[in-house]
Order: C-alpha cells, then sequence, then structure tokens
C-alpha cells in the first residue's frame, strides 16, 4: 500500500439543523477563552522542553469540548493547567472575561482515579466544596443531598468511597464537582479506569446532567468513539509541541443515542479524526519478525 | 439406580504459593506459633538429653584445685564425675594417713564436714526454729542427724543421701560417737571422710526451666518483697510512667513537626538532614550526658527514650504526609480548598491512618529504649529488677519479667490494632463497629442537632 493510494478522509458534511445548532452556539457568550497558552518544562538535564506551544481557543456557554490527541501531546497538561494545578509560561486564560491563574471552584475537576475523600461518607464528599464557599453545614447537606439524588445515589449517601463501585464513584465525583456550580467542568479521561458497559451507562448520564445543569464542560479522552460521542466540538491536538490541529465540530444531532455510533457520519467524522492524529505514513505498521511455528490451523489468517 | 457419591474434592495442600489458608487452619497455625517455643523450651530443659549440667544437692568442700561451690551451683556433668573422683582420691588419703597414724586434722575442718548435711537437715525440717547464727546449737542438730542416719533411725531417699555417701556417714559415725553428746569445746580431731557430691540432673543456668520460672514469678508478683524493695506492680507502674511520658512528650513535639515537614518543603530540608543524621547516634551514648544535665532521677530516663523515638517519628511522619495521594489535594484545590483548609481538612485526615500505624510502631520502639533508659543514674522499675537478678544469676527470676514486657507490649499493639479497624473502617475495608460508633458519638450528637435545625430552617424561609 503505498501513500499515494491513500485518500485522507475529509470532514463528514454538516446536516443543516445541526449546522443552524452550531450557528445559535456560537451567538452565546463565551465562558472561556484561552489565549496563546504555552508551557515549558525544565528537564532534569536542564534542558527546556516545550510542552505546549502556542495554543488558542474559545468555549461558549454550556458547550461540551472534547479533547483528543497522541499521547504526549500536552492534553493532560493543559487541563492542569486550566484547573490552575500547574502554572503557565506564557499567554493567559479568561473565564467570563476574568483572567484566572490559580485554581478555584469556579473550574472544578473530575479525575481518573475518582479522588474522593477515602475518610468521607458520600453526603460528605458531595459537601466538602460546598462547606469550603461557606455555606453552612445544614445547607451544604440539604444541597448535597440533590445532587446525590441527581446522580443516583441516594441510598448509598452514608456510604464511605471503599464501598462503592467504580463507576458510583466517578457519579460521587461528579456530583461533588457539580455541587459547587462550576462555570467550567473539567474532566480529566473521566471513564478510562472503568469497563466499557459501566463507561456506556456513565456517557449516558453524563449527557443527562450535562443537559439538565447550566455547566460547560472540557473532556478529556484517549477513546475516539467517546469523544465523537459526548462532544459538540472535539479539539485535536499534536505534538511536539502539543498544539491545536483542528476543532472538529460533530455533525450528529442531539440528543446523542448509541445508535449513531454507527452512523455514517459518525464513521467519517472518526476517519477524519483518525487520519489527523495519526497521519498516513507517519508510523509504518511494520510486520513482526515471527516465524511459522505451527502446523494446524490454517484457517487462520 | 444408587446416587453416585459426590465427587472428592482433593485436600488442598498446607503449602500454596502466596495463597491464604482455611480459617481454622490459620487459627491452628496462629495456636502453635506460641505452643512450639514453649514446647521447645520445655524439652530443652526437661529432657535430661539435654540437661547438660548438674545441680548440686550436697557439696563437699573445697578440694584439690577445685573451687569450692555451694548448694544450688550447677557445674558441667563431665566435670562433676572428675570433681567425684577427686574427693574419693581425697578420702583415700585420709584413711591411707589414718593408717599410717599420721593424720592431721582438726576439730574445725571436721565441724565443716559436718555441716556437709546442712541442705538435708534443712529438707528435712530439723532446722525449722534453730537460729542460723548459733553454731553450737546447729551442729549439735547435724550431730544426731548424723547418729541417727548411721543407725539406721531415719531413713532418707537415694536421691537425698546416696548408698556411698550412707556408708561414709557410717563410717564416720564409728569416730564421732566417742564424742556423744556434742559438745564444741571437745570435738574429735582426727580427720573424718568427705561425703561425696551430690547432685540432679539440670538444664544450664541460663535456661531455668518454665515450671520454675513460673514458681518464681508467683513469689515475685504476689508476695511483698524483702527489704523494702518496691512491689513488682509498683515497678511496673514506674516503667510505663518512663516509656508512655516519653512517648507522649514525643508525640506532643514530634506529629506538629512531622506533619509540617510533610506538607511544606520549606521544613522537610531545613530539618529532616540534621534529624535523619542526628537518628544515627545511638541514644544510649547520651545515658551520662542525661544524667549531668537531668539528674538521676525520672528526667534522664524519659530523655532518653525521647531521644530514641522522637528523631524516627519525625522522619516517619513526614514521609506518611507526603505519601498522601496528590491527587486529592487537587481535588480539594479544584472545590475551591484554601491551604488551611488542605492542611486541616485534607493532610490531617487523609494520613490519620497511617500516622496511627506509625505511633504503634515507634511506641514498640519506646520500649525497647526503656531497658537502657533505666539503667542511668538510680536503676529504678523492671529493669533494675531484671539487672539485679541477672546479675546473680537467677534467671529464673528474670525470664518472667521480660515476658511480661512481652505480653504488655504485644496486647497494648494488638488492642491499638483493634481500634484501629473501628477508627478507620475506610483503610481496614470494615463496616466501622462498636469502637467507630463510641468515637463518633459527639458528632453523631452534633449531626441530632443539626437535624433539627434543619426542620425549623424551612418554616422559617416560609
Amino acid at each position: 500500500m503505498s501513500d499515494e493510494q491513500h485518500t485522507l478522509a475529509g470532514p463528514a458534511p454538516m446536516p443543516p439543523e445541526v449546522a443552524e445548532r452550531f450557528e445559535r452556539i456560537k451567538q452565546r457568550p463565551v465562558v472561556f477563552d484561552v489565549q496563546h497558552l504555552g508551557r515549558v518544562f525544565t528537564s532534569p538535564q536542564g534542558e527546556a522542553i516545550q510542552a505546549i506551544g502556542d495554543l488558542s481557543f474559545q468555549i461558549h456557554r454550556r458547550e461540551f469540548i472534547t479533547v483528543i490527541g497522541p499521547s504526549g501531546c500536552g492534553k493532560s497538561t493543559l487541563i492542569r493547567i486550566i484547573a490552575g494545578l500547574e502554572k503557565a509560561t506564557s499567554g493567559q486564560m479568561l473565564l467570563d472575561g476574568q483572567p484566572v491563574t490559580g485554581p478555584g471552584a469556579d473550574r472544578c475537576m473530575v479525575f481518573q482515579s475518582y479522588t474522593l475523600f477515602p475518610w468521607l461518607s458520600v453526603k460528605k464528599n458531595v459537601m466538602f466544596g460546598l462547606e469550603q464557599a461557606g455555606h453552612s453545614p445544614t445547607g451544604a447537606a440539604n444541597e448535597a443531598m440533590q445532587w446525590i439524588e441527581m446522580v443516583g445515589l441516594g441510598d448509598f449517601a452514608e456510604h464511605y468511597p471503599h464501598q462503592l463501585s467504580g463507576g458510583m464513584k466517578q457519579r460521587v465525583a461528579i456530583a461533588r464537582a457539580l455541587a459547587n456550580k462550576p462555570r467550567v467542568l473539567l474532566m480529566d479521561e473521566p471513564f478510562g479506569a472503568l469497563d466499557p458497559q459501566t463507561r456506556c451507562t456513565m456517557q449516558k448520564y453524563l449527557l443527562q446532567i450535562w443537559q439538565n445543569v447550566d455547566v460547560t464542560i472540557i473532556f478529556i479522552t484517549h477513546d475516539m468513539d467517546e469523544a465523537i460521542y459526548l462532544a459538540d466540538r472535539v479539539m485535536v491536538l499534536g505534538r511536539n509541541p502539543g498544539h491545536l490541529k483542528t476543532m472538529v465540530e460533530v455533525p450528529l444531532p442531539r440528543p446523542r443515542d448509541p445508535e449513531q455510533l454507527v452512523d455514517p457520519l459518525f464513521v467519517q467524522t472518526k476517519k477524519y479524526i483518525d487520519d489527523l492524529i495519526h497521519p498516513p505514513g507517519e508510523e509504518e505498521d511494520k510486520p513482526l519478525p515471527i516465524y511459522r511455528m505451527t502446523e494446524i490451523g490454517d484457517d487462520v489468517f | 439406580m444408587s446416587e453416585t457419591p459426590p465427587p472428592q474434592l482433593p485436600r488442598d495442600p498446607w503449602f500454596r504459593i502466596r495463597t491464604n489458608l482455611s480459617n481454622r487452619r490459620r487459627a491452628i497455625l496462629m495456636i502453635l506459633s506460641f505452643v512450639l517455643p514453649i514446647a521447645i523450651w520445655s524439652l530443652a530443659t526437661y529432657l535430661p538429653a539435654f540437661q547438660s549440667e548438674i545441680k548440686f544437692t550436697l557439696v563437699a568442700e573445697k578440694i584439690g584445685n577445685s573451687a569450692a561451690f555451694s548448694v544450688g551451683d550447677r557445674i558441667d556433668k563431665e566435670y562433676f564425675s572428675v570433681y567425684l573422683d577427686q574427693v574419693r582420691e581425697e578420702n583415700q588419703a585420709i584413711l591411707e594417713a589414718r593408717e599410717a597414724g599420721d593424720a592431721k586434722g582438726s576439730s574445725r575442718a571436721n565441724k565443716k564436714r559436718l555441716r556437709q548435711l546442712m541442705p538435708l537437715a534443712e529438707s528435712m525440717g530439723l532446722m525449722d526454729g534453730v537460729p542460723q547464727d548459733d553454731f553450737a546449737a546447729v551442729d549439735g542438730k547435724l550431730f544426731s542427724l548424723y547418729g541417727s542416719l548411721a543407725e539406721g533411725t531415719a531413713t532418707v531417699s537415694n536421691d537425698q543421701l546416696s548408698a556411698e555417701n550412707l556408708e561414709i556417714v557410717k563410717s564416720n559415725w564409728e569416730l564421732l560417737k566417742e564424742f556423744a553428746p556434742y559438745d564444741s569445746k571437745n570435738f574429735i580431731k582426727t580427720p573424718l571422710l568427705h561425703l561425696l557430691p551430690q547432685g540432679v540432673s539440670s538444664s544450664p543456668v541460663f535456661l531455668p526451666p518454665p515450671l520454675e520460672c513460673v514458681a518464681a514469678a508467683w513469689d515475685d508478683f504476689t508476695k511483698e518483697p524483702a527489704n523494702n524493695q518496691p512491689w513488682m506492680y509498683q515497678r511496673l507502674i514506674s516503667s510505663l510512667k518512663v516509656v508512655f511520658g516519653a512517648f507522649l512528650l514525643a508525640c506532643v513535639i514530634g506529629i506538629p513537626i512531622g506533619l509540617l515537614c510533610g506538607t511544606y518543603d520549606f521544613f522537610a530540608k531545613l530539618i529532616e538532614p540534621f534529624t535523619d543524621f542526628f537518628r544515627y547516634m545511638p541514644a544510649p551514648t547520651f545515658g551520662l550526658l542525661l544524667q549531668a544535665i537531668f539528674g538521676v532521677a525520672g528526667a534522664p530516663k524519659i530523655a532518653m527514650v525521647f531521644i530514641g523515638t522522637f528523631p524516627h517519628m519525625i522522619l516517619m511522619l513526614g514521609n506518611t504526609t507526603r505519601q498522601l495521594d496528590r491527587g486529592l489535594l487537587e481535588a480539594a484545590q479544584t472545590l475551591g480548598a484554601r491551604p488551611r483548609a488542605l492542611f486541616t481538612k485534607v493532610i490531617v485526615p487523609g494520613i490519620l491512618p497511617r500516622m496511627y500505624n506509625d505511633l504503634r510502631v515507634l511506641l514498640g520502639w519506646a520500649w525497647t529504649w526503656l531497658v537502657i533508659a533505666e539503667l542511668i543514674g538510680e536503676k529504678t522499675g523492671l529493669t533494675a529488677f531484671i539487672d539485679t537478678q541477672g546479675g546473680k544469676y537467677n534467671f529464673d527470676r528474670v525470664f518472667p519479667v521480660i515476658i511480661m514486657i512481652g505480653i504488655i507490649g504485644f496486647l497494648t499493639d494488638q488492642i491499638l490494632q483493634w481500634i484501629a479497624r473501628g477508627l478507620f473502617p475506610w483503610e481496614y475495608n470494615t463496616q466501622g463497629g462498636i469502637i467507630s460508633k463510641i468515637v463518633g458519638l459527639p458528632g453523631l450528637l452534633l449531626s441530632k442537632i443539626g437535624k433539627k435545625e434543619e426542620v425549623t430552617t424551612p418554616a422559617e424561609t416560609a
């Protein structure tokens, strides 16, 4: 197979009703504005390593953005900078027009490793941010219970995290983050540690929650299906240094349904993004140096 | 059709790599782990094959080059027979000298030989009520015992007096009876024969048999000690004061410093390098220095245990604090926690179970320093007893005290672990239980009060 024969997939055509929706989204105010963001690490040998180059993008209110890219493209660094857990070395971020630097409850984060406080019950975990914001214990408890009910864990409010399954833990983490009413919900591969079925259910839950809550979501994943299925726009990052390749507008109508995973538009979008991330010819698929060690099973190819 | 019997499952093997045994087998092994050492101890002390020494019940006076022994001393079995032969030779020499007519003896030496029967007389109860310093009365009693033994009016077992010794008693009595009744002023001068040393097979002095230890422990723990010495429980309390006093002091100072070191790199780099160096200087070497600073009473002992535990506490707690999942701190930050709340609401509760565990281990260390600490200045507590009795080779009295320290340490540790399971259910994957309920009681009451407020709040808003 030569490079000439491989045609790069283009973006899938946008159905008119979806295009209209994107027009409407663009009318919404910009919640989060990233301008010329850059991050330089210093290696232990003293070399300067550019992790993120010059990254700029804008996110409108209640948009669902997923971030995807090859490993080493700096997607985790990006979300940590947005959360304020790491400092950018250049550029700035504006939240509702105001520059932000350190961490804050307006940009809550859900981590892949759950990060629930193991010594607190589910309820107390969800109350944590509310108490930090100065809510009274009773007020915080009431509010926390609403969020716990909302993620369907009302019966588990007094349980400790170690008594919950992975999916339940992540629902608590989402409830804990949303209870602070953040402007932006940051999710760093939140479903990466879950089994495929739970992951599917969690995606469904997340979309339901997002529909009903005034929150903008930035969601990092390495799963292309997940990225397209959830997102309004998929942010495709490239590496060395991390940079924005394209913002892909997903041409699928909402509400989303697992049926859409086999929709031709979905498949073409996936092909398009795949070619962006792994340009043909960049990595040659060399066959492994395996010699024949069996004499039966000639039906196996 | 007859039912086929269920297939016989193969018995689980006892040895499987990294596989837990059934609870029943585990229980058996856990009991064995205590029974086996006691069994080995018993075998080594009660089996004749291992009893390499002879414990004297009857001794001859100093013969030739041999050292003088007293009743209760132990010597090697091989040497015992050499010693026995020396005494026989000596007796032979006495007989030959008497034959030749140039036997030189003294009444003083003969009285000593008479007193060889002292332990026997004591065991027969003949010495009850006889003042020990009234030699004439004591020797008189022994003299009459000699007579009754020789004439067969008093009978003793072979263990108390061997047949060979009885013959010697009889042969001595042939000469002695001329001097009856006993008069200390007028006593036989012709040398009497030595009684042969007698003894029982016994374990080495450093390994007293369990029952001897139990008997000694019963005396030491329940009877009022002589010479105004403190009771054993008073010694124990004194030792506990040193251990726990020093440990609590180390906690009060060490926990905050350890937490600060684990939280702020500033304190870690400022404090930990020197502490790391300091802990390699052996605490016992500061003994005399501490005595010079704090005197000879309790203070230098507490200071010694403190020096032994405190540096380790800082380093262990600092390390434990640093091991707290960074993700928890990051999550708390994105939930709006400020540095103060990060410390009090995340770091402290987050490391609590491991800190508890560290302190439990450190308490064990405090016990190990105790013995050295109590030797500083005035010897006190359990160590003074161990040191004194050990110096006298009374290991049957030393062992029970050492074992008691072990039991106290072990039980404290087990109880603390059990409490931990109640306190930190998330760490041990348990459901909590009675202890967490007791400990959580104040919180529970508070939440009840909180619920009452809850009822009133909607009414107010409405």
